[in-house]
C-alpha cells in the first residue's frame, strides 16, 4: 500500500520517529500507516516486519477496552470516532494485544486538519500507565 | 518545448557583485514560456524588477505563481511593472491557507511601513488564486502545486506541456527529520517530482554547513542530488544558492557533487540570466 503521502503525513511521522513517546498514524481510510519504535513495544509487533496495516489486520492486533471491562467496537472506539469526527479525543482505555499483554494506557487522537482544513488522518500519542500483570 | 529564464538564483538575499556574477546575485524569479506562448512567472525574487523590463508592454494578462510569502520570494513584487499598467490584468497564485487569506498575508507586505503603495491600491486587475488540491490549467500548461517541506504554507509546483513537465522546488528540506532518503511515497514532493524532464531544487548548504541548518527549510547540494535520484529527475537545475557562496565556491561545490555523488540525472549549473530548454 505505497503511495505518495502529503506533508502533513510525513511530518507527523517524522515527529513520531523523533520522540521517545509511543505514537501510531492512522489514515481516514482507517490503514494504521505507521508506528514509532516504543509503540512496536505496544502492540508487540515492529513496523519494519508489519508494514501498513488494515483496520481489519491491527483491530486483530489490539483489542481496546473501557474501564468496565467493556470492548470498545466501530462505534465508541476512540481511534475511529477521532478518524469519523475529526476532533481530538483523550480517554483512558484497557488495551489487550494478541500477545496477551494487558495495558492501561491513556491516550490522545489529534486529528491531522491541514491548512486548506483537508483531514489527513489521526495521530494518536499514548501514555502507558500501567503494565498488567 | 519548454523555455525557461533565470531571472533570480540566489537564496535568502539578494548577493550582488562581481564574485557572484556567473552564478547570479537576484533572489529567486523564473521566467517559463511555452510553446503557444503562455507566460509564467515563478516567485517575485529581486530578478522579477529585470524581467519585467523584457516583457511585451502590450500584455493584457499574466500569471504570477508564487511557492511561499518568505522575503526573498516576494521582495521585487512592488517593482513588477505589469501591476502598474491599469490594462493589465494580473493573477497572483500562491498557497492556501484558512487561518490567514493569501491576500492577507501578502498585504502584511505590500502596505506601510514595509512598502508605500497597498496591494489593493495598484492600477492592474488584480485577482489572487489561493493553490487548489487539484491540478489547474493555464494556456497550455497544466499546473499541480503541493505543499512541500519549508517552514510555513510552502508549495512546489509540477508544470507539464504536452510531454514534457518540470518541477520547481526552490525552498525544500526533504531531509528533515530522518534517515534520508526514505522510501519515495514518503517523501516530500515525490509527486510533482516523479519523472520530471528538469527539476529546480533548492541546494543552499554545502553537506559541511548541512547539519548546522537543520529544520531551516533548505537541503545541501549533496542532498539534493540523492532527492534527484530518488525522484528519478532526467536533470537538475540546483538553486536557491546560500548568499555566502560565491562563484568559485559554487563551482567548487558542484565539482564536489559530480564526483561525490553517484548521479543518476545530469547536473546542470543554473546561473543566473541563462534559458534552458526542455
Amino acid at each position: 500500500m505505497t503511495y505518495p503521502k502529503e506533508l502533513e503525513v510525513i511530518l507527523a511521522r517524522h515527529l513520531a520517529s523523533s520522540l521517545a513517546i509511543p505514537m501510531f498514524l492512522i489514515n481516514p481510510q482507517a490503514d494504521l500507516i505507521y508506528f514509532n519504535t516504543l509503540a512496536e513495544r505496544i502492540l508487540g509487533q515492529r513496523y519494519d516486519e508489519t508494514g501498513v496495516l488494515t483496520y481489519a489486520e491491527w483491530s486483530t492486533l489490539m483489542t481496546f477496552r473501557d474501564k468496565d471491562g467493556n470492548k470498545l467496537v466501530e462505534h465508541n472506539n476512540p481511534f475511529l470516532v477521532s478518524l469519523r469526527t475529526e476532533k481530538l479525543i483523550n480517554q483512558q482505555l484497557w488495551l489487550e494485544t494478541i500477545n496477551q499483554n494487558k495495558q492501561c494506557l491513556t491516550i490522545s487522537c489529534i486529528p491531522l486538519l491541514g491548512q486548506t482544513y483537508h483531514f489527513f488522518g489521526v495521530l494518536v500519542i499514548v501514555e502507558s500507565q500501567v503494565e498488567a500483570e | 518545448m519548454i523555455a525557461l529564464k533565470l531571472w533570480g538564483t540566489r537564496g535568502s538575499l539578494a548577493t550582488p557583485g562581481l564574485d557572484t556574477v556567473k552564478y547570479g546575485g537576484n533572489t529567486a524569479c523564473v521566467e517559463v514560456r511555452g510553446q503557444d506562448g503562455t507566460l509564467l512567472i515563478l516567485d517575485a525574487g529581486t530578478g522579477i524588477r529585470l524581467l519585467s523590463t523584457a516583457l511585451d508592454p502590450n500584455l493584457t494578462e499574466i500569471h504570477l505563481l508564487l511557492t511561499h510569502l518568505h522575503m526573498d520570494h516576494i521582495q521585487g513584487l512592488g517593482f513588477f511593472g505589469p501591476l502598474y499598467n491599469p490594462r493589465t490584468h494580473v493573477h497572483i497564485w500562491g498557497p492556501a491557507s484558512h487561518i490567514v487569506r493569501l491576500s492577507a498575508r501578502l498585504g502584511r507586505y505590500m502596505s506601510p511601513p514595509l512598502f508605500p503603495v497597498r496591494l489593493m491600491e495598484l492600477p492592474c486587475k488584480l485577482t489572487i488564486h489561493e493553490i487548489p488540491h487539484t491540478p489547474f490549467t493555464i494556456g497550455e500548461f497544466t499546473i499541480m502545486g503541493e505543499f512541500i517541506c519549508h517552514p510555513g504554507p510552502t508549495v512546489g509546483y509540477r508544470i507539464t506541456s504536452q510531454s514534457k513537465s518540470i518541477a520547481y522546488i526552490p525552498d525544500h528540506e526533504p531531509a528533515l527529520g530522518t534517515t534520508y532518503p526514505l522510501s519515495v511515497d514518503w517523501l516530500s514532493g515525490y509527486k510533482i517530482a516523479n519523472n520530471v524532464d528538469l527539476l529546480i531544487h533548492d541546494a543552499q548548504y554545502s553537506p559541511e554547513e548541512y547539519p548546522h541548518h537543520i529544520g531551516w527549510g533548505h537541503s545541501s547540494l549533496h542532498d539534493a542530488c540523492h532527492y534527484a535520484n530518488a525522484v528519478q529527475a532526467a536533470r537538475m537545475l540546483p538553486f536557491h544558492y546560500d548568499p555566502r557562496h560565491n562563484d568559485a565556491f559554487m563551482d567548487n561545490l558542484m565539482y564536489r557533487a559530480q564526483s561525490e555523488v553517484a548521479l543518476n540525472f545530469d547536473l546542470i549549473p543554473a546561473y543566473e540570466g541563462h534559458v534552458y530548454h526542455v
